[in-house]
């Protein structure tokens, strides 16, 4: 996100608090495409796992895989950030 | 508060956003990769070796990471 000389003008002349609405609905921008993005991934490779053959409707079978690998993808995910986190102190210590 | 000091705070805000959507964009890119690297069949947990391989896994794709740019690097 890069800001314009313009934009910046315009946000230089807002109020403190309007200032504050502007922070908050960028903050909410962000974590909806978070969420957007994160639904997409797990769609995908939950439906690439559980969904081996496309059937006429998705069968209880189907439904139990989709929630499991949902969880496991968000465990995965976890694993991943706490990797993250420990590899970063591990480097600044 | 003056005008250009509310505006570097705004600036300040605008780049800690940016840094945290770039985390949050490579623990969804990390996760990705490394969910097609480890993860077979969804159970009802993530087994030892799943577990132990997504960390390693992440750590090695970091490091190969750094180990591809510091080769570029030297190219250039």
């Amino acid at each position: 996100m890069d800001l314009d000389k313009e934009t910046i003008e315009r946000i230089s002349k807002l109020s403190p608090e309007e200032r504050n609405q502007v922070e908050e609905r960028v903050r909410n921008e962000m974590l909806r495409q978070v969420f957007q993005e994160l639904v997409q991934n797990i769609s995908e490779k939950c439906f690439l796992k559980c969904i081996t053959k496309p059937g006429s409707s998705l069968t209880s079978s189907e439904q139990t895989c989709l929630a499991k690998c949902m969880d496991r993808y968000l465990d995965a995910m976890g694993i991943v950030s706490k990797t993250l986190i420990e590899r970063s102190s591990r480097n600044s210590s | 508060m003056s005008e250009a000091n509310s505006n570097s705070e705004f600036q300040t805000f605008i780049e800690q956003e940016n840094q945290k959507a770039a985390i949050q964009a490579a623990i969804s890119k990390l996760t990705e990769t490394c969910w097609d690297k480890c993860v077979g069949k969804p159970g009802s947990k993530l087994d030892r070796a799943e577990s132990e391989c997504i960390a390693n896994c992440a750590e090695r794709f970091l490091d190969s990471s750094s180990f591809i740019m510091q080769r570029l690097m030297k190219k250039q």
